[in-house]
């Protein structure tokens, strides 16, 4: 390791936990991303034009925003145990829930608008 | 030491394993639509799950193969850019779906 004298690499469990959240996430974003292109294809359309496209749209989103956040969440937990420090506080699992939240939210208001 | 350092990159391997599946699936959602659709633009995101998951599966191999080489094999010094890789090519195909589905 190229790091300094306070810094020390992480148990590799640690460190194999941290990837695996990782990929936990990505395996998150997929999921949206399959939904994403479920909704646009297999999900009549609502009575408001272009409403099921907005659905997928916002899926897709909340995904690219996951698969781009991923990385820099991985490397910043795999720092922060390097030096002992405490584990970053968490955004993406806010973003995650408040995306969620807005989704079911609209798809909601469409099922019941129709 | 805990009883078991031998299960932790065989729970990482298959979380390799899992992940790649889920771009497969994702993938497939994607040729299908490229088949229903009358565009030929659809083919961009199809083609794009396609290179991803093969990628994917490459680097999951190259990260298997370090991991279940013995049971206190630490990460080896390539981790960070196979991670960052991945990502990168699944911001890729997640974007590319969000440019096909607008």
């Amino acid at each position: 390791m190229t790091a300094g004298d306070e810094e020390q690499e992480p148990d590799y469990r640690f460190s194999l936990a941290n990837e695996r959240t990782f990929l936990a996430w990505l395996r998150t974003a997929l999921g949206l991303l399959a939904g994403a292109v479920a909704v646009r294809q297999l999900v009549p359309e609502f009575g408001v034009p272009g409403a099921r496209t907005v659905l997928a749209l916002l899926c897709a989103a909340l995904a690219v925003v996951l698969t781009a956040a991923s990385y820099p969440r991985w490397k910043r937990v795999q720092r922060a145990m390097r030096r002992g420090e405490p584990l970053p506080p968490n955004r993406m699992m806010l973003v995650l829930t408040a995306g969620i939240l807005v989704i079911t939210g609209f798809a909601v208001v469409l099922a019941v608008t129709g | 030491m805990s009883r078991d350092p031998g299960l932790q990159p065989e729970r990482t391997w298959l979380a390799w394993r899992r992940t790649t599946a889920s771009a497969a699936a994702v993938t497939l959602l994607l040729l299908h639509s490229a088949v229903r659709s009358g565009s030929d633009l659809t083919v961009i995101p199809a083609a794009t799950g396609i290179l991803v998951t093969i990628s994917l599966a490459l680097l999951g191999r190259h990260r298997e193969r370090h991991l279940l080489r013995g049971e206190r094999t630490p990460p080896n010094a390539a981790q960070p850019l196979v991670i960052g890789l991945s990502a990168s090519l699944l911001t890729i195909l997640a974007v590319a779906t969000l440019a096909f589905l607008a």
